[in-house]
């Protein structure tokens, strides 16, 4: 052999192994988080994509407009109406994530400066002239870029002396090395997000009453400002790795005529705790109730029986009717129509499984049959027990998608957010 | 799996069993000639690693065997750790240096004990020690060469055998390695080309060179050699271009390997997880002058991350090196930059992830040692050293950090076959990661054989 067959030789052995062999596996599925800055982009590109997701096991994926809208300067964060155990509810979402079997607990550094009958006093500058520096200002720990954040915090108190310059502390590395003790607080939902201009939308109904953040607040994030979003404490829970307890969050589906199964776009159905467990709500037991759990969600969809049918009287919704996919209802008795608006709305969106195509007859013939709760005839599916208990384990699918999701209005009234 | 046997108690009793077997049976085996590692500090080193040297028909035995026990005595600060009190963001490994606490040659730390706080597979091994001084045993490493008598072909396997006691979380269980196995061939008397096949240690830089023991001349590895050491499995190219009229030469090393460069902490380097192979190369030039040497090189590595299986996930990385050796003073230098893109659910050695983040890292070191002949009894080198070194790295969305280290140690060669080393590190958070107590104090003795 020559030298310069040789060295041909073992150039074609080194090229070859580069190049690699064909038939093998390749670009399997990543997780994937998609943060309100993620959703913005999308939201404002030139031709939007309709929907996100597609590959997560939702049919057909999830609407962008559901999530994000932008008219050209502002973004604006859509009210989203669920049912919790019979009541409307209605909630925002910040991010999504597919694929992740699991998403965590990350700490959030809140600087006080001692306690007040138990409560922290947090560390303001109510003399700043810069009004977005007089609040409190979390540090945050991880940032959106990364696959690890999420919008669920541990509060981690750190103690410092009256009168501290609250720019002081800006990073989680400086509230480490000052050695200041640091206390466990409570679970704190906020969303990093990338502006200030962010618009959440109102309820288009005076009965629902909405809570949440109405304007972002500021924080620091490895030293520089950051926007958030304040949805409030105590709405999730997480164990002892750090994983945020998932919830399930129903999404209804049906079969079209060729058999696929296809988005109704209808409002969700929220539920309380895994699949037929059974768990009851954790809410407090006041009036209103105020939820502690909601802020994170499994997506499971639900294909809708063959009797089910969707609310919304062409009449009085057409926006609504004209949105709704599947099995939406064609007949609806005069005395809806003459409740209006005002008397139905609550309805708005719900699947009956007593209704019927005949306006004298089911559910949808009469007004007095919606209230369920009240006495009505209806059999709604607005909640995790009534949805185990009417449709077959294996028409309830869990997706590949968990969402924040946290309540801003619980059973129409507003979720206050305190500091 | 971490903490899981890779092989018994029982394979390493065998494995010394057989290699003192093996040597009592070769009687007629005049003494090996001195390996290169075991001259001067540092080594000749220029070529493709330690491989042994080529001996063609008619040398005196076909086959040497060799070796070296490397133990150690290793006091970190804290834990053990760079984790820091208090500090609960996840994963626990991204947000400090968890290379930071090394206590022997072959970049083991004092400990990985993230206590409970989730971690994504960027750890180094452990030896569990904690922040208990304890004395180790680093490494038994013993060394079979083949020379075939009427073939250009050489066959070369190093076992290493760690002994480990896996109580502490995240730490090694005690395991036999097949550190490199392979044969190479060299078809030209009048070529230095060399084509080896097999598992064999890196080509990037010039660290990989100083991977053993009984060749490094201080005992932790730099804080970039995780992503230059590493050995894996493939095939490899050396070729060698003397220029004696004006006492240089040109080198260029290549290799395509399962994981490419990386530590196998890190990446595995006994599979391909994609299909496709990392390549890698270094090209370098020296001058040999009667009193002053200088090396020179550039290094580069491209292909899919192997400790996933996403072939659209990239991995890259480009360094130099410098070294000069010049009236017993040495000087050795490399800088490193190293990028890999995010890529799908993440296998190593740490264990099974959701998935493999994007990664960034960038850092060099310089090391300068002194090597002081001496005649006394059996001492006859004592050789003091010191090294400084940085890292900047980060993970996709988290917090930047920027580590600095300083190394200050001596070693004594003693006979021809004994070494005696300690250091002190001092590792130093410059920013992103949290300060803590992590600086080690560690000595290593080396027996060869």
């Amino acid at each position: 052999m020559t030298t310069r067959s040789l060295t041909s030789t073992l150039w074609l052995v080194v090229v070859s192994a580069l190049v690699g062999c064909g038939g093998l596996p390749a670009n399997p599925t990543r997780p994937h988080l998609i943060t309100f800055a993620d959703l913005e982009a999308l939201a404002s590109a030139p031709t939007p994509d309709p929907t996100f997701a597609t590959h997560a096991r939702v049919p057909g994926g999830l609407r962008l407009s559901d999530f994000v809208t932008y008219d050209g300067t502002n973004f604006g964060m859509p009210l989203r109406t669920t049912w919790t155990e019979g009541y409307r509810s209605a909630y925002r979402t910040t991010e999504v994530w597919t694929g992740f079997d699991e998403v965590w607990v990350q700490p959030v550094y809140v600087a006080i400066t001692g306690f007040t009958k138990g409560k922290p006093d947090l560390l303001t500058d109510p003399n700043n002239p810069d009004p977005s520096k007089q609040a409190w200002s979390p540090i945050f720990s991880v940032g959106p870029d990364s696959a690890f954040y999420s919008p669920f915090w541990q509060t981690i108190y750190f103690q410092v002396p009256v009168g501290t310059d609250p720019e002081k502390y800006k990073s989680a590395r400086q509230v480490l090395d000052a050695g200041v003790p640091l206390m466990q607080g409570p679970a704190h939902t906020m969303a990093i997000v990338p502006g200030e201009n962010i618009v959440p939308a109102p309820s288009p109904f005076d009965v629902q009453m909405v809570g949440g953040p109405t304007a972002t607040s500021e924080g620091y994030l490895d030293g520089h400002d950051v926007r958030y979003l304040d949805f409030g404490k105590n709405t999730f829970t997480w164990n002892d790795d750090l994983d945020v307890e998932e919830t399930p969050l129903f999404m209804f589906v049906y079969r079209d005529s060729n058999g696929e199964l296809q988005r109704t776009n209808t409002p969700t159905v929220a539920g309380t705790g895994p699949l037929y467990a059974n768990r009851p709500v954790n809410v407090t037991d006041t009036v209103p109730p105020v939820p502690h759990y909601g802020a994170y969600w499994r997506l499971y969809t639900v294909e809708l029986p063959a009797t089910a049918r969707i609310f919304a009287p062409p009449a009085l919704y057409p926006t609504e009717n004209a949105d709704y996919a599947g099995p939406v209802g064609t007949a609806y008795g005069d005395a809806i129509t003459k409740a209006g608006v005002v008397g139905t709305n609550q309805w708005l969106g719900r699947v009956a499984l007593n209704a019927t195509d005949d306006p004298t007859q089911g559910c949808f013939s009469d007004n007095q049959n919606l209230d369920q709760l009240g006495g009505g005839s209806c059999k709604w599916l607005d909640s995790q027990p009534k949805i185990e208990a009417a449709v077959a384990p294996w028409a309830i699918w869990k997706t590949d998608i968990t969402v924040t999701c946290p309540f801003v209005s619980y059973q129409d009234f507003p979720f206050v957010v305190t500091p | 799996m971490r903490g899981a046997p890779r092989a018994g108690v029982a394979s390493l009793v065998a494995l010394l069993v057989a290699g003192a077997a093996a040597r009592a049976q070769a009687p007629a085996t005049p003494a090996p000639e001195p390996e290169p590692e075991q001259e001067d500090v540092p080594s000749e080193n220029d070529s493709e690693g330690y491989t042994p040297p080529s001996e063609g028909a008619g040398a005196p035995s076909s086959v040497v065997i060799n070796g070296y026990i490397d133990v150690g005595w290793a006091d970190a600060q804290g834990d053990g750790t760079s984790f820091a009190p208090g500090d609960t963001r996840i994963p626990a490994d991204y947000g400090v240096d968890t290379f930071a606490p090394a206590v022997n040659s072959r970049g083991d730390v004092a400990s990985t004990n993230s206590h409970g706080l989730f971690t994504n597979g960027f750890l180094p091994h452990s030896v569990g020690i904690g922040g208990r001084p304890s004395f180790l045993i680093n490494s038994v490493v013993a060394d079979l060469k083949y020379t075939a008598p009427s073939a250009p072909l050489t066959f070369f396997t190093r076992l290493v055998a760690l002994p480990r006691f896996a109580t502490d979380p995240g730490a090694d269980a005690t395991h036999v390695l097949v550190e490199q196995a392979f044969g190479r061939l060299v078809p030209f008397d009048s070529l230095e080309l060399a084509l080896a096949v097999g598992k064999f240690d890196s080509v990037f830089g010039i660290e990989y060179l100083d991977n053993q023991a009984n060749i490094r001349t201080g005992i932790t590895p730099s804080l970039v050699a995780r992503y230059t050491t590493g050995q894996s499995v493939g095939a490899k190219l050396f070729y060698r271009l003397q220029l004696a009229p004006i006492w240089s030469a040109l080198s260029i090393n290549m290799a395509a390997t399962n994981s490419g460069t990386f530590v196998d902490a890190l990446q595995t380097p006994d599979i391909s997880l994609t299909g496709v192979p990392v390549g890698s190369v270094r090209v370098g030039y020296e001058l040999n002058l009667p009193k002053v040497q200088v090396k020179a090189g550039g290094s580069g590595m491209y292909g899919v991350r192997n400790d996933q299986s996403d072939r659209a996930a990239r991995q890259h990385a480009v360094g130099a090196d410098l070294r000069v050796a010049l009236f017993g003073l040495y000087l050795n230098a490399e800088y490193v930059r190293i990028d890999e893109d995010s890529g799908g659910p993440k296998s190593n050695d740490s264990g099974s992830f959701m998935f493999s983040s994007e990664f960034h890292g960038r850092g060099f070191y310089g090391q300068l040692a002194y090597a002081l002949a001496v005649d006394a009894g059996p001492l006859h080198k004592i050789t003091p050293y010191a090294r400084y070194e940085q890292r900047h790295a980060w993970f996709e969305g988290f917090t930047p950090i920027t580590v600095a280290r300083i190394t200050g140690g001596v070693r004594f060669d003693l006979w021809e076959s004994l070494i005696v080393k300690g250091e002190y590190l001092v590792n130093q958070e410059r920013s992103g990661a949290p300060q803590v107590a992590n600086n080690v104090l560690t000595t290593s003795v080396v027996y060869s054989w």
